[in-house]
């Protein structure tokens, strides 16, 4: 039989590993934002096909149109294929966009909007407002709610603390994925990155509650079993559900992931990270987190430094 | 018992029909759901606008969303009665548009949301919903006035800014229900122009002005206990109205005065600014063209009955209208009173054409000035829909062409499908009969899934289509529960019957609280989406929380009465008075 409580503060261990390089990159580099959050435009469009032009023609008409800071980027530039163009600037008002695709076809030639997404920067700073008190809001809430179903167990706030901490690791790891892949691979977080991160809030608790179901019934039926051991014995019984959910789960997202492109893949991809993650932390975070509580093992930390010698007091 | 079983079986398969019958069209091409379906399943929408397909967001077909927000006219404040107002006037022109399931809804406080699937021409649309379209039909005697020229007008909207006394010709229902011009208006030599009435911060008198004042009527100067305009100590007030006969425009006589006279008469009374008639400017009868200019306006849109895209003489485009019948009589006397003058008509202050009188016009006229058919189109909807009553800013705005949804929409769908697929391969695999029991509850919660989409209906967006995925990955969650515990009270040695009914009661409570908190956060996630417009992020939450709920049905009930049905069917022959465990077949069909 797995020991998982036992070996406890190597699970947490590695999950301090896997959080360090993102929260020193978010550190250091931050997270980078989309237009949802600042306010901006993002334009992406199409040439006719055969049109000479390149990024810095399309820059140029921008600059004299008032844009001096637009960032373009060739999405197409094949042989003879319509040449695509995808420039984030400061917000495009409608009548600016009027006069932009006119000097476009002066300029340059006629073209195609693929994509026009132009958000205030007023719309911005609300969604940014919003975002973080979606994510405050949907914890307390998610603690509420388990605080009130364990509420006949000793100590049911644990059990909410437990899962928000789990949840809290989930986090941190996909903002941390995120700052590293804006570095590295110029990802923004937009509205969507919100929707996934907020769905692995929620998966995460999915996979804490039904660990920590498990130890509800338990902790009824096998009374005098060391506090350690039944939550053990709790995540080996429902590790095989654990397990076969996430896979399903990833299944489906995967197979999505494997035929999408552009955002919807990289909604797809923070997904996966945090279901991912989600099963591990509540079953390698969540419930030693308990069984930690319980102990007071934190006393020992400092003073012995042994973290083995209290594991059967319950 | 026997009869709860009967009974839920049959509602299961009545649902199912009805699922297949609102879902055939996804197998048969040019498949029309029969008009009783769409009774049936869409009592809560109004007939014509009862459909049962798929219902494609922007991001899958194209289209634009506009985010508008809705910033203070003057000094009405922005109140959700009049955004409601607003919005129920933009989706009017939006439907004068001809756009198919156009979306227009309110966000937050202050903002309004509207989105058109598969418009063409996003910058024309944005035109025609957003602007404050404010028709008028004014008076500039003999002047002629270039299109796009702006001008002021004594328009409802500006009439706050015109002093006491000036405003009750202009004040339309309910408080001046024969709102008409004075008598002395309906002559032509007698059309009065009002100065402005100006704002304290304004009143800065010009030797010019002083100067214009005192020639044209006797200046009151007195110090104001109210006024701010401290730098000058002075206020200048004149009556500021010349009557002229049209083309002189100072040194006319001094036409008769509205009521305020007598406050301004008497020197000795302080005179506020605000409450002051001042003449800033020369007081012109419309022969300037410029925006100090106050034109007086004949009619406005709100008193056109109807109006329509028609050719004029010239098979141009023009737009011809119908007055309502309770000013038609007062259009009439004007025009027929101003014949051979200049009735420009303008929108939100900007000319569009300027003709001239040749006849009266009376119930009905048109409206001529070098139209597309698109602006001639965008004008008559704006007249039928009548003018905001606020005036709206864009915030926001994606515009999204029709290639980019084309090629998303079919590689989610073929991954959507692959994933049913191997989910489904996986359970055949792991749980074997149970396995295939959950896997006839997939396939009907696909089928009830989308069955409510069509319902509601939800618009399926691409995040849509990726929590619809999720959520099937998640459907068979509870299975996966309930046959987990299945299976360890079969290892226990329990008899396959009571093992199913413990691996129900058993799995419930994980079940619930685990949905229990998918649904908050997607409670929290549409909360979040509907502040600024998001309906990617909407449409997520709706389609996840759909499923989850769609999910605890089809996965605990539907997958209950089908274990039930294959063992009363004898599929577990053998399991008398053996356990699962001795019998090589059953543990082979429960995958021990």
């Amino acid at each position: 039989m797995f020991d998982i409580i036992g070996k406890r503060y190597w699970f947490i261990a590695f999950s301090a590993l896997i959080l360090v390089p993102g929260l020193i990159s978010i550190v250091l580099n931050g997270i980078p934002v989309s237009i949802d959050y600042k306010g901006g435009t993002v334009y992406y469009m199409e040439f006719d096909a055969g049109t000479a032009v390149t990024d810095a023609d399309v820059s140029a008409v921008y600059a004299a149109q008032g844009f001096e800071d637009a960032q373009v980027v060739t999405v197409v530039a094949k042989e003879g294929a319509a040449p695509g163009f995808q420039v984030r600037s400061t917000e495009i008002l409608p009548e600016g966009k009027a006069a932009l695709d006119a000097a476009l076809v002066t300029a340059i030639g006629p073209h195609k909007t693929l994509r026009f997404e132009s958000v205030g920067a007023s719309v911005g700073r609300l969604v940014t407002q919003n975002a973080t008190l979606a994510v405050l809001f949907s914890a307390i809430m998610i603690c509420l709610y388990l605080t009130v179903q364990f509420r006949h167990l000793q100590h049911p706030l644990r059990y909410g603390v437990a899962a928000i901490v789990a949840l809290l690791h989930d986090v941190l790891l996909v903002l941390g994925v995120a700052s590293l892949m804006g570095h590295f691979f110029g990802w923004e977080v937009d509205a969507l990155f919100l929707t996934a991160l907020l769905t692995v809030i929620g998966f995460s608790v999915h996979d804490s509650i039904v660990v920590f179901d498990r130890i509800r019934e338990n902790s009824g039926r096998l009374r005098g079993m060391a506090y350690d051991r039944i939550v053990n014995h709790s995540i080996v019984q429902t590790l095989d559900r654990s397990i076969n959910t996430q896979l399903t789960a990833l299944f489906t997202l995967v197979a999505i992931y494997v035929f999408s492109t552009g955002q919807l893949q990289r909604f797809l991809f923070w997904l996966i990270i945090g279901l991912i993650s989600g099963t591990y932390s509540s079953i390698a975070n969540a419930a030693p987190i308990l069984v930690i509580w319980a102990n007071r093992e934190w006393k020992s930390w400092f003073g012995r430094g042994k973290d083995d010698s209290l594991v059967t007091a319950g | 018992m026997r009869e709860r079983t009967l009974i839920w079986s049959v509602v299961i398969f009545i649902l199912a029909t009805i699922a297949v019958v609102a879902n055939l069209d996804l197998v048969v091409s040019g498949y029309k759901h029969p008009p009783a379906l769409l009774r049936l399943l869409q009592p809560h929408l109004e007939p014509a606008r009862r459909s049962l397909h798929l219902r494609e967001g922007l991001d899958l077909k194209g289209g634009l969303q506009v985010l508008l927000q809705a910033e203070q006219q003057g000094a009405v404040p922005v109140t959700a009665e009049l955004l409601e107002r607003a919005k129920a006037i933009i989706e009017n022109r939006v439907n004068g548009l001809g756009v198919t399931e156009p979306v227009v809804q309110t966000q937050g406080e202050d903002k309004i949301v509207v989105e058109l699937p598969g418009v063409s021409d996003p910058d024309q649309a944005i035109q025609t919903i957003g602007k404050t379209a404010l028709l008028e039909f004014i008076y500039s005697g003999t002047e002629a006035l270039a299109p796009s020229t702006i001008v002021e007008t004594t328009n409802p909207l500006t009439i706050d800014l015109l002093p006491e006394g000036y405003q009750e010709p202009y004040l339309g229902n309910p408080d001046n229900p024969a709102r008409d011009f004075p008598e002395s208006w309906v002559k032509p030599e007698d059309v009065v122009m009002p100065g402005r009435g100006v704002n304290p911060t304004r009143l800065a008198p010009t030797p010019d002005a002083n100067a214009t004042a005192a020639s044209a009527a006797t200046p009151i100067t007195g110090t104001s206990p109210t006024t701010t305009t401290a730098s000058t100590d002075e206020v200048t007030a004149t009556e500021g109205v010349t009557a002229t006969d049209g083309t002189t425009a100072t040194t006319g006589t001094t036409a008769t005065l509205p009521t305020t006279s007598t406050a301004a008469a008497d020197a000795t009374t302080p005179v506020t600014a605000t409450d002051a008639l001042t003449a800033t400017e020369p007081i012109s009868t419309g022969i300037i063209a410029s925006d100090e200019t106050l034109y007086p306006t004949v009619l406005t849109g709100d008193e056109l009955a109807s109006a329509s895209v028609t050719l004029d003489e010239n098979l141009q485009y023009a737009v011809s209208f119908q007055v309502k019948s309770s000013a038609a009589a007062r259009m009439q006397r004007f025009t027929s009173q101003h014949l051979q003058k200049v009735m420009p008509i303008i929108l939100d202050n900007a000319v569009i054409s300027s003709p001239t009188l040749q006849g009266a016009i009376g119930a009905e006229g048109q409206i001529t000035g070098q139209f597309t058919k698109a602006d001639a189109e965008s004008l008559a909807a704006q007249i039928n829909s009548g003018s905001l009553p606020l005036k709206l800013k864009v915030v926001g705005q994606t515009a999204i062409g029709p290639t980019l949804g084309s090629s998303a929409i079919s590689s989610a769908v073929n991954g959507g499908v692959l994933g049913l697929l191997i989910v489904m391969l996986f359970m055949l695999l792991y749980y074997r009969v149970p396995g295939i029991v959950a896997n006839v509850a997939l396939l009907l919660y696909t089928l009830f899934s989308l069955t409510i989409f069509r319902m509601l209906p939800v618009t399926l967006t691409l995040a849509g289509i990726a929590g619809f995925v999720l959520s099937i990955g998640m459907a068979v969650d509870a299975n996966i529960l309930i046959f987990e515990r299945m299976k360890e009270e079969l290892r226990a040695g329990r008899r396959i019957a009571k093992a199913m009914e413990s691996g129900f009661e058993r799995a419930w409570p994980s079940i619930r609280d685990s949905n229990a908190s998918t649904l908050i956060t997607c409670v929290i996630l549409f909360w979040f989406g509907n502040q600024f417009g998001a309906s990617i992020v909407k449409g997520f939450a709706v389609t996840l929380a759909l499923g989850v709920l769609t999910s605890m049905f089809t996965a605990i009930i539907v997958t209950r009465l089908l274990l039930k049905a294959s063992h009363s069917l004898g599929l577990h022959e053998g399991d008398d008075g053996v356990g699962v465990l001795e019998s090589s077949r059953l543990r082979a069909m429960f995958g021990i």
